[in-house]
């Protein structure tokens, strides 16, 4: 059985000006999904970033389970429950979905109390199984196990939890995987009730382990196809998007400093670092944009905003963090010199260095933190500040 | 980041162990918070 706890198809939970590349992302996640088989996908938070209008267009094999969300009238939305049949037993797939950081006026979410009693009085004399998909709090969930012992199996969507072995917690077992597709769990379990609950006082009643999704495992045919199919259509968008008039507000937002436009990248500092910057030319940074070439990805908004330097030509640098939390279409029209993570991009405070040929020679210090905006441990999880900067070709 | 090339993976487990459920055992492979990632950048 394949079941997927929730938040799969957005990685914010607000609507911003990639949401026409997300959908189409969205949709080609959820026909792969198709694919593999899933027997069920809980709405998670994440899922409403576009409203209930793209969730509901993608009702195909896989349905959507939330038990929590409901018309202002109270109906039901998406599958309350599912009873699956295999072999010999009934799984009950009941799901509890997150409240998302801004709601939409065509649903709420009823309280998990409710939600639960009403759902298990429905199908706990006929599952000899029942699964919970959740993107509550972890502290809800911990109660939920204690106090509904009718539920055996909790799956949970909390993207900052990690993996998480399952864990026995009142009479249910309690698991997640780390966020973003590194990892699958595989859990057996025997199934009648009977045998479940005391299974779970026993070290060795159930199996668990899980699978790294590594780079290295063998690919799918399909499955490739489909992520090109993917990725063609978001670069057309990406590319409509470029050859846009750009709007009044752009031109306020991106003043110009006083001096070149190349101010902002390296050409500014060849001059007198020709030696590091011929170093960073042929650097991971210096070749970040070719990078996205070689993918044909350079015009992905999500991938952009850490393979360019951005477009605040200003002594104070657009900062990373900042392109992160707000791509733009502006990342789709920079001077071919910003397409590179450029000096300035890491060396806050090199623009006025430059604009004073020097004589202002204050630059603040390479933090963990400003690196980690892109290497974070979701993108990079081999990233170690420490030895990685010292292997900066542009510190020689 | 999302490995779904790799989901092969999958398909290949879950065929074998649909294959092995036995009468007295559910194996369930789950996942969660993808978060729309599919591909590595570059």
């Amino acid at each position: 059985m394949l079941l997927d706890a929730g938040n799969l198809l957005f990685a914010q939970d607000r609507q911003s000006e990639l949401l026409q590349q997300d959908i189409i992302t969205a949709k080609g996640i959820y026909e792969i999904y198709e694919q593999f088989g899933y027997q069920a996908i809980g709405v998670g938070p994440y899922d409403l970033t576009a409203g209930l209008a793209p969730l509901l267009e993608l009702s195909g094999g896989v349905p959507w389970v939330s038990s929590n969300i409901v018309t202002k009238k109270g109906d039901y939305i998406f599958q309350p429950w599912l009873l699956i049949d295999l072999g010999q037993h009934t799984i009950a797939i009941i799901a509890l979905t997150g409240a998302p950081r801004k709601m939409s006026d065509d649903y709420q979410l009823l309280d998990w109390r409710e939600s639960l009693a009403r759902v298990l009085a429905q199908i706990s004399s006929d599952a000899d199984v029942t699964i919970l998909l959740s993107s509550l709090e972890l502290n809800v969930n911990k109660q939920i196990a204690e106090h509904f012992t009718d539920i055996d199996l909790v799956f949970t969507a909390n993207r900052r939890g990690g993996n998480r072995p399952p864990k026995l917690l009142g009479e249910a077992l309690v698991s997640q995987v780390q966020s973003r597709g590194r990892y699958l769990g595989v859990l057996t379990v025997p199934t009648g009730k009977d045998y479940l609950k005391t299974a779970y006082q026993n070290p060795d009643g159930f199996r668990h382990r899980l699978i790294a999704l590594h780079p290295s495992l063998e690919k799918s045919e399909p499955i490739d196809r489909k992520i090109v199919e993917i990725q063609k259509e978001i670069s057309k968008v990406g590319k409509r998007a470029k050859f846009q008039p750009v709007r009044n507000t752009e031109l306020e937002l991106a003043p110009k400093a006083p001096g070149s436009t190349t101010l902002m990248s390296h050409e500014s500092c060849v001059d007198c670092h020709q030696e590091t910057v011929a170093n960073w030319i042929r650097s991971p940074h210096g070749q970040s944009y070719q990078a996205l070439l070689d993918k044909k990805q350079q015009y992905n908004l999500r991938c952009l905003p850490c393979h360019v330097t951005g477009p605040d030509n200003s002594a104070v640098p657009y900062s990373q963090e900042t392109l992160l939390r707000k791509p733009d279409n502006r990342l789709l029209r920079l001077d071919a010199d910003l397409l590179a993570v450029s000096c300035i991009a890491c060396h806050r405070g090199a623009g006025l260095h430059a604009e004073t040929n020097g004589e202002l020679r204050y630059l603040e210090d390479v933090t963990a933190e400003l690196c980690i905006s892109c290497h974070s441990s979701e993108r990079n999880p081999e990233f170690k500040f420490v030895e990685m900067t010292a292997q900066l070709p542009c510190k020689r | 980041m999302l490995r779904l090339l790799n989901l092969l993976a999958i398909l290949l487990l879950s065929s074998s162990c649909l294959a092995n459920n036995s009468q007295d055992e559910l194996t369930i492979i789950y996942s969660n918070d993808l978060m729309g990632e599919l591909e590595p950048c570059g």
